[in-house]
């Protein structure tokens, strides 16, 4: 049984760590810079935690890197020179030069290295997926993403909304959709985007151009007053397919207003077996290709293609031109 | 009493306005003209009205207005005969297939001193006039973006005729969002982008799909889908559609929303039917009161070149992979 510690213990680690129960890899412990955040999760757990990255290297086999964007290269080239697999966050890094880094150092030491866009394994994402390869709508002609929330608040979120950290909603949130877009139509050509940045708001609006012709329209959103939705409405030749999260809601609750100037508030879910929530499919998924070889769904080829077509976007909203995406290579 | 009439029912919207002017107790629809004898007759028929086999013998009943829904390039020429005949115009939209047509409409307008009104029934949806009285009541304060998609299935006939629309869906779809967004903001489209496909869903060897992006005077920006990307099995035509984001919330408008949803194994499908009020209707009472006001036009021949401009700018943008500076040259 493959033996796994995660490095950042946000949001994100702790996701993972309940997902990595669904798995047959076991979860060991966990490290973060902050010892009390470490503390908590390995406590929460039952597991243990590590005073350095380097304690966490010595006891695990993989090394699942949940730290923000801006210190991915630097968490993941330390692991794989200790000769450990990494499985690391979306959006890979904050540039293709950083993505490029991160490949190079996995290749060099011989580990694997996956990047969780957990997108692909979301079943409805999938299953969209699935349809298209079965030619339910025939050849791809304009796919439409969309995937917003609220506006990172202050705190401990608080990196989310630095731009220099994050990369913004263009990167952070868009990068999912970018990811899933080339899943879908290949390669993209070029790449147009507004966006209003402000304060409380990040916002853009992405046009794509894939090589093969078709077109993509990809909307980010850190500007709602509340919620989170995800949907998208993809047109082929024969056929539509569309999705929207807000009408995907097998339970919904509302409660009374319970008196304490909590207000009414309605908790919308779509609960799935353990086994099959996304992160759980993703990281089982990535501990088969390391135990056989295989090529992973999502390649780190892919992540850093979806990490230029952000980037490229957001070079496109501050010079606003069209921007023309060079083919990469390592 | 209105005296009107239609020059040409070439275009699908015909029919509606027709059953619009039958409908309207204050007018004498006097008949229908138009080139296609067969068409022509067919229609006058249904609506028990005359029929009459040229323009010319329509206008010399002396109209005191006329509806024009023929093709997108014959706007022009039907708009001078119905200006020198002293008769008001409600024209399709798009104005025309160029700008300089467009001008001239309006030019020609003016100078025979009738009025030139462009069928954007759009602006009469209850849903869109209360989106309009939230944006300028200022309740979602500063504007930053808007996202819009008017989508539709592909309408076939002269439609996909570049000679007699001037192009295909993005010419055909462009203009009722940007004439709700000129309406709304009032600002001037300083720079248009667009991403357009030709082929893409359809073989029509004509523009089936279009991504524009657009950005105003007043800062903001949006986007607008243009695509015929309802498939035949979709359950509606189409829709209009705009989400738009501001300072202090967010306005989702999806105009077509008053449907009930009909599962018939009668009639082999699923459908949503309509229940919402007949914009189509509001257009045509409004123009039937201008034209019997002092009241001018609600809707110009500067607003049809507003929302023209962007189409024939998409055009452009997408032929030269370039953003595109407005006014065009």
């Amino acid at each position: 049984m493959k033996r796994v510690g995660i490095v950042g213990c946000g949001t994100m680690g702790t996701t993972h760590a309940q997902a990595w129960r669904s798995t047959d890899a076991e979860l060991v412990g966990f490290f973060d810079v902050d010892p009390e955040a470490g503390q908590r999760a390995a406590e929460r757990f039952g597991v243990a935690a590590f005073c350095d990255q380097d304690a966490l290297h010595q006891a695990v086999d993989i090394v699942d890197v949940c730290t923000p964007t801006y210190t991915h290269r630097e968490v993941v080239i330390a692991a794989v020179q200790a000769g450990r697999h990494v499985i690391c966050e979306k959006p890979m890094s904050l540039s293709v030069e950083h993505c490029a880094d991160m490949i190079r150092g996995a290749r060099d030491n011989n580990v694997r290295l996956f990047i969780a866009q957990v997108v692909r394994f979301f079943p409805e994402y999938a299953a969209a997926k699935q349809l298209i390869d079965d030619g339910a709508i025939g050849k791809l002609g304009v796919i439409r993403l969309t995937r917003g929330g609220t506006h990172p608040a202050e705190g401990p979120r608080g990196w989310f909304a630095e731009e220099y950290r994050s990369g913004g909603v263009v990167l952070d949130l868009m990068v999912h959709d970018l990811d899933y877009a080339r899943w879908l139509g290949g390669d993209v050509e070029r790449v147009f985007c507004q966006r209003h940045l402000g304060p409380a708001a990040d916002y853009a609006l992405v046009t794509l151009r894939f090589r093969n012709g078709a077109m993509g329209h990809v909307e980010g959103s850190w500007a709602y007053p509340s919620g989170f939705r995800t949907g998208f409405d993809i047109a082929g030749d024969d056929g539509l397919i569309t999705h929207n999260s807000e009408e995907s809601v097998p339970l919904t609750i509302r409660y009374r207003d319970s008196g304490q100037g909590a207000g009414r508030v309605t908790v919308p879910s779509s609960p799935l077996f353990p086994e099959d929530s996304p992160y759980a499919l993703e990281l089982q998924h990535f501990v088969h290709c390391i135990e056989t070889g295989e090529e992973p769904l999502v390649t780190p080829m892919d992540a850093m293609a979806a990490v230029q077509a952000a980037t490229a976007a957001r070079e496109s909203a501050l010079l606003g031109r069209p921007v023309v995406l060079q083919p990469l290579a390592i | 009493m209105s005296r009107i009439g239609i020059l040409s029912y070439a275009h699908v919207h015909a029919s509606a306005y027709a059953s619009c002017l039958r409908r309207l107790s204050n007018v004498d629809f006097i008949g229908i003209a138009d080139e296609d004898r067969d068409r022509g007759q067919q229609a006058a028929d249904a609506n028990s009205v005359p029929f009459f086999s040229s323009y010319d013998s329509l206008l010399a009943e002396k109209p005191d207005g006329v509806i024009i829904t023929s093709e997108n390039i014959k706007h022009l020429p039907l708009t001078r005969l119905a200006a020198e005949a002293g008769a008001h115009v409600l024209c399709e939209k798009p104005i025309a297939t160029t700008m300089a047509d467009g001008r001239e409409m309006a030019r020609l307008c003016r100078e025979h001193n009738v009025k030139l009104m462009i069928a954007f029934p759009c602006r009469y949806s209850p849903a869109v006039q209360a989106a309009k009285r939230a944006l300028d009541n200022k309740q979602l304060g500063r504007i930053f973006a808007v996202k819009a998609t008017n989508r539709g299935q592909m309408p076939g006939g002269w439609f996909t005729n570049r000679e007699l629309a001037g192009g295909g869906a993005v010419i055909d779809h462009t203009v009722h969002i940007m004439d709700l967004v000129g309406w709304f903001w009032r600002s001037p489209v300083k720079r248009v982008y667009a991403e357009v496909g030709q082929d893409l869903l359809w073989k029509e060897g004509v523009d089936d799909s279009g991504l524009i992006s657009f950005r105003l005077n007043n800062g903001m920006f949006g986007t607008l889908d243009a695509s015929w990307s309802r498939p035949k099995t979709y359950p509606t035509w189409g829709d209009v559609t705009m989400e738009i984001v501001g300072e202090l919330g967010w306005l989702q408008l999806n105009m077509t929303g008053q449907e009930i949803t009909l599962y018939s194994d009668a009639r082999q499908g699923i459908s949503l039917v309509p229940w919402g009020s007949d914009i189509n209707l509001g257009l045509v009472r409004d123009f039937v009161d201008v034209i019997g006001s002092d009241r001018p036009s609600p809707i110009t021949g500067e607003d049809g070149l507003y929302a023209l401009e962007v189409a024939l700018a998409a055009y452009q943008a997408a032929g030269a992979g370039a953003v595109v500076e407005l006014p065009l040259e």
